[in-house]
């Protein structure tokens, strides 16, 4: 766990500098150039510094209804229109391949892809040793390095691409890198905390953090094990096919937090044919939202007033806390939590030449992976926030303190301040906006042959909602015989 | 003072319109290493040191012995297991391109180079001349075949990876499917990232 350690600017007000010790002298920096760091705070915080989200409305949208060439249109669109910044790039490269991914356009989702890939390993030092480095600035004005779970699916869905150009080499390799991720994430997280540790020593800032990441419990993942546990038995590599499908089993006994449903029954030889295997993607993984937590003390009142935006509920709620203070304060700060978009999609069916074939089965929540894995970087994130506006509401007191010089003029001057400080804190809520909800599988035997196959998506009431068709698809025995449908509904 | 001026404007516009990509020509053989992963410096080095170690081994010298001729030797399966994307082409082509410049052991293309002869061959007994025809049934068989994979092992320290990288090739009497050589070459290298383009 983290824990935070409060700064000693108690001790600031009149004391001349030099004869403070040097973190209290940090201090008594910033508490002299409060107004300049205010200013460059209202400045950075309101435009630049907050995370433009409106623009992929109408691109989710799209996306839910199918159009994904059109959402390939959308994303680049955005990005000529600057939509992302530079330090977004990540964002973009793995939503564009994706994007891309959805729209069959193999070649070019491995392209963004790699390149998102290449970025996250670029940046995730980079972005912890400025973590630790810069207090005052806002997270959405550091480069962002990605979650662990946008970068693992990068990885699945590039092999979902080589297998779909019949490249089982790379494909493979996909495979393990993704594997090779998930077993480094626990060590990434320790050399993160001590970089963070490290560079935190250079900090000028009046609050310190201990940064120790939460334990990273996600480790194996069903979908990896599921695709390779197929390309091992079809290049007849039986015995590696049977380790990956107890690896399969494992990763739903071991992990059951993120796999609180039953294994699909899999298969991936038969005697009697050939084996039909099908993975659909199906509704949209959680994003990011703000929680907004604001906390103003009244001295008149003898008052601590909390306030939050849930971004759930949408609305602000109040809770008072009755508590002898002796300072009028302020803090905002906001905070992003991982928000589930619900899927319509509750039945995924399969036919070959309009004869039902079976159903599809739940194989990996991408959801209960995001919440999991997200957990080890939220700890810093939730106190960097905290530090930040604790920084922050105690400069805009003594600003506030200087401002009250009575009356109206007085009382506008503090409010304008309250307004600086509350729209200067943004939360980061850069996330993939198109990452698939859950990832659902089934293998099927049906004799070789020619099949015109067809994947139908339907809705809690029956209803169907779409689906997609593969016609003369060649079913042949002891090859992996894969078909994708996507419904992000 | 306005000379002046007039210089820095100039200056910086020079400086400005000078901002394009700059190409270099480098020699094929210079070790590059950019980003720390496989690369053909490395195909290249791997190639040459384990195909020198093949042939200055005693099974060349005992089949000469035996035989009076130099192995005919082949090119199979290099499996890439690691978690790179390396490109098995080149890297199979270095392997070719070190035994038969070594000219100790006589070479027959590969099994996919040789389904492309065998239809030319094929279609010559229709379409050329009886002078110029080439002969079906008359190809030289291979007397072994080198197999092998390229494996990984990554550890990371700090946000820095260093990267293991181990091929292994086994050479094959193709008859008695006795294996005669046994290579290995690690390779260990530091991975560091560079900014992506944007």
């Amino acid at each position: 766990m983290a824990t935070l350690l409060p700064g000693r600017c108690g001790h600031l007000p009149g004391t001349p500098s030099e004869h403070l010790p040097v973190t209290s002298r940090a201090c008594w920096v910033l508490w002299r150039l409060g107004p300049l760091l205010l200013l460059s705070w209202l400045l950075v915080g309101c435009g630049s510094m907050a995370t433009r989200v409106g623009f992929y409305e109408p691109i989710v949208t799209q996306a839910r209804s199918g159009g994904y060439d059109s959402v390939v249109v959308g994303l680049e669109k955005a990005r000529k229109d600057k939509q992302y910044g530079e330090k977004d790039r990540l964002v973009y490269f793995v939503d564009a391949g994706l994007a891309y991914h959805y729209a069959g356009r193999f070649d070019t989702s491995n392209a963004r892809l790699h390149a998102a890939e290449n970025a996250a390993e670029e940046l995730f030092t980079k972005s912890i040793s400025k973590a630790a480095l810069s207090l005052v600035l806002n997270d959405n004005a550091l480069d962002y390095a990605g979650e662990d779970y946008e970068i693992l699916y990068t990885n699945l869905i590039k092999s979902l691409n080589y297998l779909a150009e019949n490249d089982f080499d790379d494909a493979f390799v996909e495979i393990r890198r993704a594997n090779l991720k998930l077993e480094l994430l626990e060590q990434k997280y320790a050399d993160a905390a001590q970089v963070f540790q490290r560079e935190a020593e250079k900090d000028t800032s009046a609050v310190k953090i201990n940064y120790e990441p939460k334990a990273v419990r996600f480790h194996n993942s069903a979908f990896a094990r599921w695709l390779s546990m197929h390309m091992y038995a079809a290049t007849g590599k039986d015995s590696d096919a049977d380790l990956d499908r107890d690896l399969l089993r494992n990763a739903f006994e071991s992990q059951p937090f993120i796999y609180g449903f039953s294994p699909p029954e899999i298969s991936y030889e038969s005697d009697s044919g050939g084996v039909l295997s099908v993975v659909a993607l199906a509704g949209l993984a959680p994003v990011k939202q703000a929680l907004e937590l604001r906390i103003r003390t009244d001295k008149d009142l003898d008052l601590v007033q909390v306030m939050y935006t849930d971004p759930q509920l949408g609305d602000t709620e109040y809770g008072h806390i009755p508590l002898d203070v002796s300072e009028d304060y302020y803090f905002d700060f906001a905070i992003p939590q991982l928000i589930d978009r619900p899927s319509q999609i509750a039945r995924i069916e399969v036919y070959a030449n309009g004869e039902y074939v079976g159903q599809l089965a739940l194989l990996e929540d991408v959801g209960a992976v995001a919440r999991e894995t997200f957990e080890a970087k939220k700890s810093l994130i939730y106190l960097r926030s905290l530090a930040r506006a604790i920084a922050k509401g105690l400069v805009a007191h003594k600003q506030k303190e200087k401002a009250d010089t009575g009356g109206l003029g007085g009382w506008l001057k503090k409010a304008a301040i309250d307004v600086i400080t509350d729209v200067s804190e943004n939360a980061d809520l850069r996330c993939a906006r198109l990452l698939p909800g859950r990832i659902f599988v089934g293998d099927f035997v049906l004799a070789p042959g020619i099949y015109d196959l067809s994947v139908e998506f339907f809705d809690q009431a029956g209803q169907r909602l779409g689906g997609q068709v593969y016609s003369g698809y060649h079913v042949t025995n002891g090859e992996f015989n894969l078909i994708e449908a996507v419904s992000l509904q | 003072m306005k000379g002046m001026f007039l210089t820095v404007v100039i200056a910086a516009l020079l400086l400005g319109c000078g901002g394009g990509k700059q190409i270099t020509r480098l020699d094929p053989n210079t070790q590059t290493d950019l980003s720390g992963k496989w690369n053909d410096t490395d195909s290249r080095l791997v190639a040459e040191e384990m195909i020198a170690d093949c042939l200055s081994r005693p099974w060349l010298i005992e089949f000469n012995r035996n035989t009076g001729n130099k192995p005919v030797v082949t090119v199979g399966t290099i499996d890439n297991l690691s978690h790179e994307h390396i490109a098995i082409e080149t890297f199979i082509a270095d392997f070719e391109r070190e035994l038969i410049n070594s000219a100790q052991v006589r070479f027959v293309a590969a099994a996919d180079w040789r389904a492309e002869i065998r239809k030319e061959r094929s279609e010559q007994q229709e379409f050329a001349s009886a002078e110029t025809m080439k002969r079906m049934r008359n190809e030289l068989g291979a007397d072994f075949m080198l197999q092998g994979a390229i494996k990984s092992i990554v550890d990371q320290e700090e946000g820095k990876q260093v990267v293991f990288y181990q091929t292994d090739l086994t050479l094959v009497n193709i008859e008695s499917m006795e294996k005669v050589w046994i290579g290995q070459k690690k390779i260990k290298k530091g991975i560091s990232q560079g900014s992506t383009k944007w």
